[in-house]
């Protein structure tokens, strides 16, 4: 009796060194996903990107703001995400998905492109709220840099290169490019995809020609495979035809379905 | 006035209110967002999380690990780098409450401890914890709060991990885990291993707290730890005199099921005045003399 109380009374120290189980289990995960190709973790909702902000710890963060139908956000994504998996943990890169207000457009997305950084998901209640509150323009992509002390210090519209980003978090003064005429010269493009037998389909086509001229405009027909697999190269919505999704050099609008949409879209990327 | 009298509803009273003041920012209950304005770099005197969504002020523990984990911390502190040097401040803080009453806190002000008090309210056979497993919340303190996140890194050159928040608190995963996880719009979706242990933990904790008196606050909270530690040399301590005559009607009544009558200036004690109102010889006495254990 008094032995089994002796040891019941050491119990305290493998319960306590228990919790090291954890520590390990995760060391152990975290160094398998230290790896571009590995998939990050997925968060959703406005307060995990705030605690990701917040959990920066002095480092400087790059928020890039994206979405799966915007192709050059989706050509961008691995270059900043090449510049997060070599700084080691020196920099908390978050990319968030503000412009898929369908969870399952971007869980399927992921299946098949896979980045290590944190991905964010907002629905479109707080796409809009935090596009208001941060005063976002309606072209994506958008890359925030944010100084150690959580002060934005930079903001980019469209895509850059691996070593844009390098020279960014390394300290290296950036034009901020906080409009989207500044982001080089203004040349519009819109890539249409429907049936073209569709009335709404030829509506957008001829509108589309005359905001950007017939060079200006690809169109997709998604029963000729030649197309689909252009659209799934692109990384278009292969879904909701007929659409037009006008961009203006690599930063892109939202993918419209009606005239007026896409007239509106048009009017967010114009200088 | 209920059992206790007139200083346990003051006690009760305090704590709520202390509860009520740390949680100004109800919004966040409403749109799963997290504080994050000036108060946030003061601490409530407790174990509070800081990504609770109402909470306007840090936790103490929290705050610690996140310094300690830094890179480069003890070299900034060496040489004085503010973001290191602020760690001085928390710590102040902490022991001066240590100072002047050692455990006061735990006992007035922590959240998480009176919901352990209410927990063990529930009827249910009740076990007793033994006395030696008070040193593993001592443990805990050095390897989870201070060693781990200063020593470990999952990723060479990056700072550590706040390892008692991320493996242990069951505050945080009924406060902010949770939560924002259940909160529409606000849940972790991937939310993986260490939210499936971390709930376990927590709920092995309400268990316990059912059986036996504020488990966690006597076995495992570090914070409890620190101020156990100074609450040795506290100003404010407990006197039993000659009076008192071994009944341990005081052991009966205490949260924290300590033998006042036996080791008045235990590291254990909240100084929550619960067996001064027991004692029926009224043997026990706060008092403000310095290194004065007890008159028997």
């Amino acid at each position: 009796m008094r032995k089994h109380k002796r040891v019941l009374d050491w119990l305290w120290i493998p319960l306590v060194l228990l919790f090291l189980v954890p520590v390990v289990v995760s060391i152990s995960g975290h160094s398998r996903h230290d790896r571009p190709s590995e998939q990050g973790m997925l968060i959703l909702g406005r307060s995990g990107l705030d605690s990701l902000i917040s959990e920066a710890g002095g480092r400087p963060v790059l928020i890039n703001f994206w979405a799966t139908w915007c192709t050059p956000c989706v050509g961008e994504l691995p270059e900043i995400d090449m510049v997060y998996a070599e700084s080691n943990g020196g920099i908390q890169a978050i990319a968030v998905d503000i412009g898929d207000p369908d969870l399952e457009t971007l869980l399927e997305f992921r299946e098949a492109f896979s980045v290590s950084m944190p991905v964010v998901w907002l629905n479109q209640e707080e796409a809009q709220r935090l596009k208001a509150e941060w005063e976002l323009a309606d072209v994506l992509p958008i890359t925030l840099f944010l100084d150690t002390d959580g002060a934005e210090t930079s903001r980019i519209y469209g895509a850059r290169s691996i070593e844009f980003f390098e020279n960014a978090l390394s300290g290296v003064d950036l034009p901020d490019t906080s409009s989207v005429e500044d982001h080089g010269d203004y040349v519009l493009h819109i890539n249409v995809a429907g049936d073209p037998a569709e009335s709404l389909t030829l509506q957008l086509i001829e509108l589309s020609i005359e905001l950007a001229g017939e060079e200006g405009v690809d169109i997709f027909d998604p029963a000729d495979p030649d197309d689909l697999a252009m659209l799934d190269s692109l990384y278009l919505p292969a879904s909701g035809y007929p659409y037009a999704q006008p961009c203006v050099g690599d930063a892109c609008g939202r993918p419209s379905r009606s005239v007026e949409e896409l007239l509106q879209a048009v009017e967010a990327l114009s200088p | 006035m209920g059992r206790f009298g007139r200083t346990e509803v003051l006690r009760r009273v305090t704590q709520l209110v202390s509860l009520a003041a740390g949680n100004l920012y109800i919004k966040g209950w409403a749109d799963a967002s997290i504080y994050t304005g000036g108060s946030k770099m003061f601490c409530i005197p407790g174990l509070h999380c800081y990504s609770c969504p109402s909470s306007v002020l840090a936790c103490p523990m929290g705050s610690i690990q996140s310094m300690v984990s830094s890179d480069g911390f003890l070299g900034g502190l060496a040489s004085g780098r503010p973001d290191a040097l602020a760690i001085l401040g928390i710590l102040g803080f902490l022991l001066a409450i240590g100072f002047i009453a050692g455990r006061v806190a735990c006992g007035w002000i922590c959240p998480f401890g009176m919901l352990q008090e209410l927990l063990y309210k529930i009827p249910s056979p009740k076990i007793e914890v033994p006395a030696s497993w008070r040193a593993g919340k001592y443990l805990v303190l050095v390897l989870f709060v201070f060693l781990l996140p200063m020593t470990l890194r999952a990723v060479p050159g990056a700072g550590g991990d706040p390892w008692f928040c991320k493996v242990i608190c069951p505050a945080g995963t009924l406060e902010a885990g949770w939560p924002l996880v259940m909160m529409s719009g606000g849940e972790v979706f991937q939310t993986g291993f260490l939210f499936t242990w971390k709930s376990a933990v927590l709920i092995l904790v309400i268990l316990w707290s059912i059986t036996s008196k504020r488990p966690f606050c006597r076995v495992l909270c570090p914070l409890g730890a620190f101020w156990g530690l100074s609450g040795k040399l506290s100003v404010f301590r407990m006197r039993v005199d000659d009076s008192c005559i071994d009944c341990s009607k005081c052991r009966t009544v205490c949260p924290v099921d300590i033998a006042i009558h036996l080791d008045p200036s235990s590291a254990e004690c909240i100084r929550c005045g619960r067996c001064i109102g027991e004692c029926p010889v009224d043997a026990i006495h706060h008092t403000a003399r310095a290194g004065v254990e007890t008159n028997r």
